[in-house]
């Protein structure tokens, strides 16, 4: 008996043998469940084959090519198969032959690339570019195993094309008809790509256009030259009909003659394997077509016929060839899919029949190995249908029943075994209700195989799982949890825990419904029963994890993401964080990695807001932490960009620029959510910058590394801008937009502020002056119209800039809030300008020497247009604005060298001249408006009380302030508290009276008591904010708790300079000040707060004398002295 | 004149009677007492090994005649009386499996070379000093102890056809001891060979300056390795491989262009089944395309190359999968990247690629 080599290549799975029962079977399984959708990569390998054969021209970088894109196609690295191709291509020294390749295995790798693409635009796209190639390569009219190949892969496509139109018509709102019209030419251009036209049985062939045709050319060649060398006169015309080989070549051959013939012979049987395996093509091809029409119509039921048809004749041809036998079984299926479309019960019954008939050759298939129990299964399940149907009974015999009852390995159990199964246990139980009266005994027998076969289904939970449980519970059992048994396997509990989030997800989309129709009743007990489906999954997921020995780690990973789920479900946020967390660091590329660290980020973040307060900073910590981690493994993924939000928000509130750094360096660039992280974090950066720069020079970062952050956050908040999509504002855009705008100003780049600010659709300008009732009230609103003034009065667009401030006093309300609302913003506005004129003050190289030149063209610019204020406008709110203003001119610390010390006394003079006036007409002004400038007093006051301060007129300042303490109420007013601790310790450190400054200096520390006010003092504020800087959620609390800490020591340290101290003493209460804090607030605050106590707590060391200060070191070493 | 290795001349057709009277007085074990093998870069010769020294082996063949065999051509000699895990540790080490081959080598039992004849007793002694050397080496790890073994196998073997091949083991060893002199004078011993080992003298000077970061002196001595008069093919391979050394100095002077010009020239010349040969073109390749901005993908597809198509020699599929952790991380394929760093720690644990990639991890 002859060997049959299937028709491909050897390592492809295909065209293996079996010998089946003295049968000779030809099996294409590993290409027939597909059915045309994988076969274009095996095909490949005959052109590989043909390939290699010419590759002796193309020298070693063409042999080493070549197997590195075998490689990569084995690997499926598709998107460098691709890239290689493009190298090639592009390279003039590659030979003709190599060259012709290319377009197939473009092809093949666009298809295979399109495949692992989800149903959409995209690989729709890829499927017509892999067509185009396909035609390139046609287009040389190859001949051989190429056209076969080439053929074959373009009724692939047009199948797999017509497939995708198919499944976008089965969407909602889609026009079905349209699309299945779409799909009809696809078909048919995949059956003419893949079926020979009808011709005459002998006639001459046509040069090749389609695979049919393609592979019977070729195997005529191969028949003629083996005739030729059998040295018959028969001539042989590609007898593909032959279904057994001939006996080997004559015996008395020369060795050559032999080795050829072989060679021939071998040969003849994969272009055999080719031919059947096309024709299976057509014959798929068909019955696709079918489904883009309706069902039932004449026109499908001609197409459904033609299908049979050619799996009729296929069968017909070889009878007992495994390609034969499957063709036989697609057969009958599609007579069976006729009979359920027909509605006249006689046709109908007919096809039942004709199916029945047709699938007996297949049920009556014996053997165990190879594909045999895969398609009799296919056979099986069908026929079931016919059956039940029919109400018949009888044909489904003992055999048949040994054959559902067998165990399958659980991948082997697809659709068709799990359908043959469940029309098992429902056949069986319809027939045990009609047994004979005299075979009644067989019954319980029955319902036990039922049971048991329904079970097995329900228990896979795939495919007819329902239908399985319904069964279960008409036979008036549930399904039973037999992995109860503690013998049962880690898959037995596994089963059950899939089964139950089935039936978990089933009754919460239930209870939707029910919310939806208006049945809260019926939603509450839907969701009660999801809970306790829930409680069931869970349970057995427990199970599951406790049997894990041995168990593969994809599975026991399975069961971790599905437990991270429920857990998350349950709002057992602790514990699904804690696994969901494992999951991602240990076995990033399990499957449901990705998904459970989703869920762990999203559990510590809720933790984080909603947790118990002690677990809240360290539940953020981890969250940052786990979104640094999605970031790292799945840069690529949509989480990545989710988790960079959160870990910027994170980075933000912890102050960490230079995690905010690295959150630019990694965040994907080329998505929406990409863009919007890129602005989250270059605006947080940027606000880093701007604090930091404010920071006490000795803990202030160094020049570079500002310089460094602020680059980086201009980097990022371009790229974010030039990735923000044109429709919709975002308010993120607007933000950014601002921000870089801010620097663009401080850089004196006034083109590009003005570009920024009033771009058409993000610019905040624009977006402030559009109209826009939401867009104009708020912190945006504030901050846009903030920027904009600065802006125009710097540039010198007075007109502007009288609309800004206008904007700015709407923006801010009425009422006696928006008093201190615009209050707040003119002092962050001139907190901007100082910066921005101490940044000017700071410049180097040649930026330093335009410095004055750019600073006095904002001074002018500032001078004009408060002047025009101070002059036209009356209102308290511009009076205050223009003192405030030159408040900030006039008191930059750091501004001195870009503002002459004569300029910044002459801004404070006019500043307390401004206010001064107002106090004074606060008397004098008429009714009306007395109320109004009353009320701005205390403000104006502690306003005075800063200009003093700034010029150095203790008295008069602390006269203001004594008055506004005064006022039990105001007592209570931190920020007033505040300012006179810091203007208490501004006199203790520069009143040139030494007895005045130690006195200034306790009661900075200590508080005073003057003329009925009372000053907390650094301590007394400290003490009043000690409960609150313990929540990490009061932010501002925690900050200005720890500034007094600081303040507490600095003082103390200064008082060292004045004469007549105890200085050891004071050097020890300073220590106590900062072990203390550090011993009740371990984290002081943060990374900035804890660099300030480290640098001072070495300054007191260096003062006891110690040579190498350790700062908090000392502490950590010495926990007893902390306390 | 080489030195005679075994007992008395035995007359012509010795492996007859020799066979006979073994397969009557031992039994089974008389199947060891096959013909030696000389394995060339011509073919193979089988006979009996009758005297070696450095620069050649004897062979007496069938008919009695004694053959000379340059070392420069012979890639392998093999024992008819050998023990088989020494055949096979032999093998491992030639194709750089040199911790595979330590551990084959452990398994030699006790008594399997009782009465051995001496040349297969230094034939262990080369195998154990070569691989665990080479090990070393691979790993980055101290070089005194394997150094100690290599100079007392060149001390003790002068006469070996291993005698080049472990100066040359000893200078790599000195050389990343510090002991520059020493290597040196060890490459010296190296450059008295025949010409191939000439230029081979000259590469290992270049590849020690190469590893100082001496790229401007190395890829003079690799120059001068070119430009020895030689004729015969033992030379050309191994100028074809100082020409790899000139391409990774080029790329690292500042002049890749140069180097992948001439890395491809390599590769056209080169037996395309030379896959050693071939894995280190590609990983110079890598390296040149590396140093030049853009050309990311062609670095990672050259070092793809080595990893799916040269991947047998283990020093070269290392290097190319530590360059593919980090290139597929930077074209943001951490799925990609991670499975080279798997493979590269469970296939070369103690590689120094691995040691190096942790370092830059941590």
């Amino acid at each position: 008996m002859a060997r049959f080599h299937g028709g491909l290549r050897a390592g492809h799975g295909i065209g293996s043998i079996l010998l089946l029962g003295g049968v000779l079977l030809g099996c294409v399984l590993a290409v027939l469940p597909l059915l045309g959708v994988d076969a274009g990569a095996v095909l490949l390998a005959a052109l590989l084959q043909s390939e290699e054969a010419g590759a002796e021209n193309g020298g070693n970088t063409e042999t080493t090519t070549r197997r590195l894109l075998d490689a990569l196609a084995e690997k499926r690295m598709d998107d460098i198969v691709i890239a290689v191709l493009d190298r090639v291509a592009a390279d003039p020294t590659t030979s003709a032959n190599f060259r012709r390749s290319l377009p197939l295995r473009r092809a093949t790798a666009l298809s295979s690339l399109a495949r692992r693409e989800s149903p959409g635009a995209r690989r729709a796209a890829m499927l017509e570019q892999a067509a185009q190639e396909v035609d390139r390569c046609l287009a040389a009219a190859p001949t051989g195993d190429e056209a076969v190949a080439a053929y074959t892969q373009k009724g692939n496509l047009f199948v797999e094309q017509g497939r995708i139109k198919l499944a976008q018509a089965k969407r909602p709102g889609e026009d079905a008809g349209k699309l299945m019209a779409e799909a009809m030419p696809l078909f048919d251009g995949a059956i003419a790509a893949l079926e020979a036209p009808p011709r005459e049985p002998g006639a001459e062939l046509p040069s090749p256009t389609n695979a049919e045709d393609a592979v019977l050319a070729s195997l005529r060649e191969v028949d003629a030259r083996l005739a030729q060398l059998k040295n018959t006169s028969k001539e042989k015309e590609g007898n593909e009909s032959s279904t057994a080989k001939k006996g080997r070549r004559p015996a008395k051959k020369s060795s050559t003659d032999v080795k050829a013939m072989e060679r021939l012979e071998d040969r003849q049987d994969e272009l055999r394997g080719e031919l059947l395996q096309t024709r299976l093509l057509v014959g798929n091809a068909y019955f696709e077509k079918s489904r883009a029409l309706p069902p039932g119509s004449a026109e499908w039921k001609v197409v459904v016929r033609a299908s049979a048809e050619r799996y009729r004749k296929l069968f017909e041809k070889y009878p007992k060839w495994g390609a034969g036998l499957y063709a036989r079984y697609y057969e009958g299926r599609n007579y069976l899919v006729l009979a359920q479309a027909e509605t006249v019960p006689e046709e109908r019954r007919k096809l039942l029949d004709t199916a029945l008939l047709t699938l007996a050759t297949i049920r009556g298939l014996e053997g165990e190995s190879g594909f045999v129990p895969t398609l009799r299964a296919k056979a099986v399940n069908a026929s079931l249908e016919c059956w039940l149907e029919e109400k018949v009974y009888e044909q489904f015999d003992d055999r048949l029943q040994r054959l559902s009852l067998a165990n399958v390995p659980a991948n082997r159990l697809d659709a068709d075994w799990l359908g043959m199964k469940v029309r098992s246990a429902q056949l069986l139980a319809e027939k045990a209700e009609v047994l004979p009266a005299d075979q009644k005994g067989k019954k319980p027998g029955m319902l036990r195989d039922a049971k048991k076969l329904a079970t097995d289904v329900a228990r896979h939970n795939k495919d007819f799982a329902r239908e399985a449980r319904a069964l279960l519970e008409k036979l008036g059992r549930a399904a039973p949890d037999d992995d109860d048994d503690p013998a049962a396997s880690f898959a037995a509990a596994f089963d059950v825990a899939a089964g139950a989030l089935t039936a978990m997800q089933e009754k919460q989309a239930e209870a939707k419904g029910a919310t939806a129709a208006g049945k809260p009743d019926e939603a509450a007990a839907a969701l009660e029963a999801a809970g306790v489906e829930r409680g069931r999954a869970l349970q057995a997921l427990q199970r599951a994890l406790v049997r894990g020995d041995g168990v593969a780690a994809d599975d026991l990973n399975r069961a971790r993401s599905l437990l991270t789920y429920l857990l998350y479900d349950a709002r057992r946020l602790y514990d699904a964080a804690a696994v969901g967390t494992l999951l991602a660091e240990r076995y990033p590329n399990a499957k449901g990695a990705r998904q459970s660290a989703k869920i762990a980020m999203a559990s510590w973040q809720q933790l984080g807001r909603d947790g118990p307060a002690p677990w809240r900073a360290a539940a953020k910590t981890r969250c940052a932490d786990v979104a640094a981690l999605i970031m790292r493994t799945w840069p690529k993924e949509p989480e990545s960009a989710e988790a960079a939000q959160i870990a910027v928000a994170s980075a933000a509130e912890s102050h960490d620029a230079d995690r905010l750094v690295k959150i630019i360096g990694d965040v994907p660039r080329d998505t929406a959510k990409g863009a919007e992280v890129l602005l989250r974090a270059g605006g947080a950066l940027w606000r880093e910058v701007v604090e930091r720069r404010r920071l006490p020079e000795d803990v202030r970062p160094a020049a570079e590394a500002l310089a460094a952050w602020k680059g980086r956050a201009v980097d990022s908040l371009d790229a974010g801008l030039a990735a923000v999509p044109t429709a919709g504002v975002s308010p993120v855009a607007v933000a950014g937009g601002l921000a870089r705008c801010q620097i663009a100003i401080e850089e004196g780049d006034q083109a590009l502020a003005a570009k920024l600010l009033e771009h058409p659709s993000w610019g905040g300008w624009t977006v402030l002056s559009s109209g826009d009732a939401v867009a104009a009230s708020g912190p945006l609103a504030e901050n846009a119209a903030t920027v904009a003034l600065r802006f125009f009065i710097q540039s010198q667009q007075l007109d502007k800039a009288q609309q800004a401030f206008d904007k700015l006093e709407a923006v801010a309300g009425t009422g006696p809030e928006a008093t201190a609302k615009l209050t707040n913003m003119y002092l962050a506005m001139g907190r901007d300008l100082q910066g921005q004129l101490e940044a000017l003050a700071a410049a180097q190289g040649d930026a330093a020497a335009e410095a004055p030149a750019a600073a006095l063209g904002i001074l002018a610019g500032f001078e004009k247009f408060l002047e025009g204020v101070a002059k036209r406008d009356a209102k308290v709110a511009s009076q205050m604005w223009v003192a405030t203003t030159y408040l900030s001119l006039g008191s930059g610390s750091g501004s001195g060298s870009v503002v002459p010390p004569a300029k910044a006394s002459a801004y404070l003079a006019r500043a307390a001249e401004v206010y001064e006036k107002l106090l004074a007409s606060s008397g004098a002004a008429p009714p009306g408006s007395a109320d109004e400038i009353a009320r701005f007093v205390p403000s104006i006051r502690l306003k005075l009380a800063s200009v003093y301060r700034e010029l150095g007129r203790w008295d008069e300042a602390l006269g203001h302030v004594d008055w506004i303490l005064s006022d039990p109420k105001r007592q209570n007013s931190l920020d007033a508290q505040i300012q006179a601790a810091e203007l208490l310790q501004t006199a203790g450190e520069k009143a040139t009276d030494n007895a005045a400054s130690a006195r200034f200096l306790r009661e900075a520390i200590a508080g005073r008591k003057s003329q009925g006010g009372v000053a907390w003092g650094w301590g007394g504020i400290a003490n009043r904010l000690a409960r609150q800087a313990a929540d990490p959620k009061a932010v501002d609390a925690r900050a200005k708790f720890f500034v007094a800490r600081l303040n507490v020591v600095r003082c103390r340290l200064a008082l060292l300079a004045k004469p007549g101290q105890d200085r050891a003493k004071l050097l020890q209460m300073a220590f106590n000040d900062v072990a203390v804090t550090y011993r009740l607030y371990p984290d002081l605050g943060g990374d900035s707060f804890r660099a300030q106590f480290d640098a001072l707590l070495k300054q007191i060391q260096k003062g006891r004398g110690e040579t190498s200060p350790r700062g908090l070191a000392e502490l950590d070493e010495t926990p007893v002295a902390a306390s | 004149m080489p030195t005679s290795i075994r007992r008395g001349a035995i007359p012509a057709p010795w492996f007859f009677p020799v066979l006979l009277v073994g397969l009557v007085l031992a039994g089974g074990e008389a199947a060891a007492q096959t013909a030696d093998r000389v394995v060339t870069t011509a073919g193979a010769l089988s006979g009996r090994v009758t005297a070696t020294d450095a620069n050649e082996v004897q062979v007496e063949d069938r008919t009695g005649e004694i053959k000379k065999i340059p070392v420069d051509q012979i890639r392998e000699v093999q024992f008819g009386a050998e023990p088989a895990e020494l055949k096979s540790a032999r093998s491992m080490l030639l194709r750089g499996r040199a911790a595979d081959a330590l551990e084959e080598l452990g398994k030699i039992g006790a008594n399997d070379l009782d009465g051995a004849e001496q040349i297969l007793l230094d034939e262990v002694d080369y195998v154990r000093a070569a691989a665990t050397a080479r090990v070393a080496l691979a790993a980055g790890a101290d070089p005194r102890e394997p150094g100690k073994l290599v100079a007392d196998f060149v001390a003790k073997h002068p006469e070996s056809h291993h005698a080049y091949d472990m100066q040359e083991l000893l200078g790599d060893l000195l050389a990343r001891a510090g002991r520059i002199d020493n290597a040196l004078a060890a490459f010296g011993q190296l450059a008295k060979g025949p010409p191939a080992f000439k230029v081979r003298a000259a590469s290992a000077r270049a590849a020690m300056l190469l590893d100082q970061g001496k790229y401007a002196e190395a890829l003079g001595e690799y120059d001068a390795a070119v430009q020895i008069r030689t004729s015969d093919e033992a030379s050309a391979a191994q100028k074809r491989a100082a020409e790899l050394g000139r391409a990774r100095c080029l790329a690292q002077l500042g002049k890749p262009e140069e180097a992948i010009t001439l890395v491809q020239s390599v590769i056209q010349q080169a037996d395309p089944e030379d896959g050693e040969v071939l894995g280190r073109a590609y990983n110079a390749l890598g390296q040149a395309y590396r140093a030049v901005a853009g050309k990311e993908q062609d670095a990672l597809i050259a070092f793809l190359t080595v990893d799916l198509v040269y991947n047998k020699a283990p020093e070269n599929h290392a290097e190319a999968l530590y360059n593919l952790v980090d290139l597929w991380e930077k074209g943001a394929n951490a799925e990609r990247s991670r499975e080279a760093r798997s493979t590269l720690e469970t296939s070369y644990p103690g590689s120094r690629w691995t040691k190096k990639l942790s370092a830059a991890k941590t």
